[in-house]
């Protein structure tokens, strides 16, 4: 893929569109709480997006530590939106399977999708089962202290919550947004 | 029996799980499918799935492993760990869980051991000797490499000694409770106690352990408190809660489940077992739904 392919397929996916406008001012790296937890900073990580170092780019942890705080995008003269430029990149890595094994983000996301995939809403208990079994499941273990904090205040239930067809419900609308997408 | 003489000093929780047991276990596994059926039919696995899916997700496959020792310490998140005894090959073994994780574990050396580590350099697998492996957060790991190495010392025989005799339990966990984990405790149990009561939390080490017979299901609990008069006290006290639930509770098959448990005090310890058939398990399970599904809701 060359570089203008890559810069192409960010740009064409929602929230990538203003990739080539960025000026390199810098003000997203300055602006990014995380930055020190990340390989390239967001201004360095949109450079190297438009230089097509394609593998690179989406091996790196940077957009992985991105919280979405949108500082970054509130700041941005060019209204670039890195943060939205961040969660482009990390649905390319997952497309790709070039996700950094350096964080765990990639697993707790697909592990957090599996849980709304299943359930139609989120079943926290059999979402951190799922995420400690990919990753560490003595983790599970280390958490027992959080888990029975959240137990006793009414925040986690042991069993997923019957909401109903919401789990089918949800299935069908990710199968026909695929359809639409494939399309 | 796992050697636990390889476990560190600091570890203040020891369990024992016997996997291939468990899930092999038909007496276990049809109480869990008939709380599934009953409860969540739509929402949670049956065991013979949850298995198959417990295999796919992690790359451990539970009936290949004989004994499992978790250890850790309840305090620190990250010092958790566990030595485990089965039927596996290394290469087999990591292939497994390098192909469930997406990832290839990177090679290390620590006190003359091969290392698996993650990318992360946090979850490491170390292959002691034929059949026995030691795995979970580096810190655990590398302590008991050290205990093996005598570079640092073992657990204490004070929490060990009841697992001397686990010929016949299912899982097994002791917990050595620390002084800042049961100021913990007393702050989060505040609500709790408005009736005036002190709860029975005070102790300072609790056992738990699950066995099964033929067609039965023993449970027991035993927790140690500062002096005979308080274990005295606790005994006590829950017996009494437990007469008059028996009193109170209209479906038969949950007081005859609460009519089956012993109750019993020696020294400073006090204990309860509850040994049940598993088709009266079942059955209660099936009459109380009402009452389970408020507590499970």
């Amino acid at each position: 893929m060359s570089a203008a392919d890559f810069i192409r397929e960010v740009s064409h996916l929602p929230g990538g569109e203003a990739i080539a406008e960025c000026i390199q001012c810098g003000t997203c790296s300055a602006s990014c709480p995380n930055v020190g937890l990340m390989e390239y900073s967001p201004r360095k990580i949109i450079a190297m997006a438009r230089a097509g170092m394609r593998e690179r780019v989406l091996q790196s942890n940077s957009m992985w530590y991105c919280v979405s705080c949108q500082l970054c995008s509130l700041r941005c003269p060019k209204d670039v939106k890195p943060s939205e430029i961040m969660h482009v990149l990390e649905s390319l890595s997952i497309k790709y399977g070039l996700d950094s094994k350096r964080t765990r983000n990639p697993a707790m996301y697909k592990a957090f999708v599996d849980s709304i995939k299943n359930y139609g809403r989120i079943y926290e208990l059999g979402f951190m089962i799922k995420f400690c079994l990919k990753t560490n499941p003595f983790a599970l273990f280390g958490l027992m202290s959080v888990g029975i904090d959240l137990f006793l205040s009414g925040r986690l239930a042991l069993t997923p919550s019957k909401a109903g067809d919401t789990g089918q419900k949800v299935r069908a609308l990710l199968q026909r947004a695929h359809a639409v997408k494939e399309a | 029996m796992i050697e636990l003489s390889l476990i560190p000093e600091e570890t203040n929780v020891l369990s024992l799980f016997r996997p291939k047991k468990l899930v092999t276990d038909e007496a276990l596994r049809a109480v869990y499918d008939a709380f599934v059926q009953e409860f969540y039919p739509s929402e949670l696995p049956l065991a013979k799935e949850g298995i198959a899916k417990l295999k796919r997700e992690s790359g451990f496959d539970p009936e290949v492993f004989s004994e499992v020792v978790v250890c850790g310490d309840v305090l620190r998140r990250e010092y958790w760990g566990g030595i485990a005894e089965g039927e596996f090959t290394e290469e087999n073994l990591v292939a497994e869980l390098e192909k469930a994780r997406n990832e290839k574990f990177d090679l290390k050396e620590y006190q003359g051991h091969r290392i698996y580590a993650d990318k992360r350099d946090e979850f490491w697998i170390c292959f002691l000797d034929a059949g026995k492996l030691a795995l979970g957060f580096k810190q655990m790991v590398a302590g008991i490499l050290e205990v093996k190495a005598g570079a640092a010392q073992r657990i204490a025989a004070d929490i060990c000694r009841s697992f001397v005799s686990a010929d016949n339990e299912l899982v097994k966990m002791t917990i050595e409770i620390p002084e800042r984990m049961r100021t913990w405790i007393d702050r989060k149990t505040e609500r709790l106690s408005e009736f005036s009561l002190q709860l029975p939390l005070d102790m300072s080490q609790i056992e738990v352990s699950l066995a099964t017979g033929v067609s039965s299901l023993r449970v027991r609990v035993q927790a140690r408190y500062a002096s005979e008069e308080r274990a005295q006290e606790v005994v006590e006290l829950l017996e009494g809660i437990r007469k008059i639930a028996i009193g109170m509770i209209k479906i038969p098959e949950i007081t005859q489940l609460l009519k089956r448990v012993e109750t019993g005090r020696s020294d400073s310890s006090a204990g309860w077992s509850l040994e049940t058939p598993k088709q009266e398990l079942i059955q209660a399970i099936k009459e109380a739904k009402e009452l389970l599904g408020k507590i499970f809701k």
